[in-house]
């Protein structure tokens, strides 16, 4: 599976993770986890949630508020998911065996 | 609780929400609304006035790239639509130039106060000047539509009445809203 995933994408994905969520939840929850950088409208937001449903790595689901729309990562959308953590797992040790992190000012509390 | 000021604003995201293609609009519109009125809410509990001028303005430079995007990819196919005969607002290319024209126009004043401090725009400037430009455009795709014959008199007309709220609005001719 070769899927490109964009910054918001990924970010949505994430939040996906762990449970179902409607778009406010969604929209909430990329901006913690980028802590602030990525604040989706809700014109981008629903353009990706669109394109991701179109492709199949979320759906919707029903969800505690009847009035929202819900979604949920599906089989595909976690493996999309996986795949793009796992790049990101790579690229941050081929980064420290290059001593790269350190050069750049970047300070890994946590090794991987 | 929603003010009335909170609740106009929802309203009036609602008209932006209205140039999406149809389907979309269907499938996505009443969520989208949702969104940026909680966000409202959140904008207005903890930065009033200035943290709700900046959700403002993301939110107009938002609806510009995803309105462009969304009519592009409808018109591509990405999806089938099939729009009603009395649905004038959708799936028309003029709204992407509209809204690029009226990106096109805040630039000048963007980029001007770059330059030179006489130019002095607050978020608020661009927020009110691309809301009255966005409707009048609309105002004039549509009436130029209805009123075939009459285009370049609802033109000049709309066009007057843009330099008299412009005029109004910086220096106040009939009312004190000019600074």
């Amino acid at each position: 599976m070769d899927i490109s995933l964009s910054n918001s994408e990924f970010y949505i994905l994430l939040s996906l993770a762990i449970r179902s969520r409607h778009g406010y939840e969604i929209m909430g929850q990329v901006e913690q986890d980028s802590h602030g950088r990525i604040r989706l409208g809700p014109g981008t937001l629903y353009g990706s949630i669109k394109r991701m449903l179109e492709s199949g790595l979320i759906e919707e689901v029903p969800g505690d508020n009847p009035r929202r729309k819900y979604y949920a990562l599906t089989e595909k959308g976690r493996t999309a998911l996986a795949l793009e953590l796992e790049r990101y797992k790579d690229t941050v040790q081929l980064a420290r065996r290059e001593n790269l992190l350190d050069s750049f000012g970047f300070f890994a509390a946590t090794p991987l | 609780m929603t003010s009335p000021k909170q609740s106009f604003a929802v309203k009036l995201y609602g008209y932006i929400v209205r140039l999406y293609p149809r389907q979309y609009r269907e499938e996505f519109g009443e969520e989208m609304e949702y969104v940026f009125s909680r966000s409202l809410d959140d904008a207005a509990a903890s930065g009033g006035r200035f943290a709700t001028q900046r959700l403002w303005f993301r939110t107009i430079l938002d609806s510009m790239t995803s309105l462009i995007r969304q009519h592009y990819e409808y018109r591509e196919g990405a999806i089938a639509m099939q729009p009603k005969n009395n649905d004038i607002l959708a799936h028309n290319k003029v709204f992407m130039y509209l809204v690029l024209a009226v990106l096109g126009v805040l630039l000048v004043p963007l980029i001007a106060m770059q330059f030179s401090e006489d130019v002095d725009w607050s978020l608020f400037d661009f927020v009110i000047m691309g809301g009255l430009l966005m409707g009048l455009g609309t105002a004039f795709v549509i009436a130029a539509r209805v009123f075939r014959r009459n285009r370049l008199l609802i033109g000049i007309a709309l066009g007057l009445f843009l330099l008299y709220v412009w005029a109004e609005l910086a220096v106040g001719i009939f009312s004190n809203f000019g600074s």
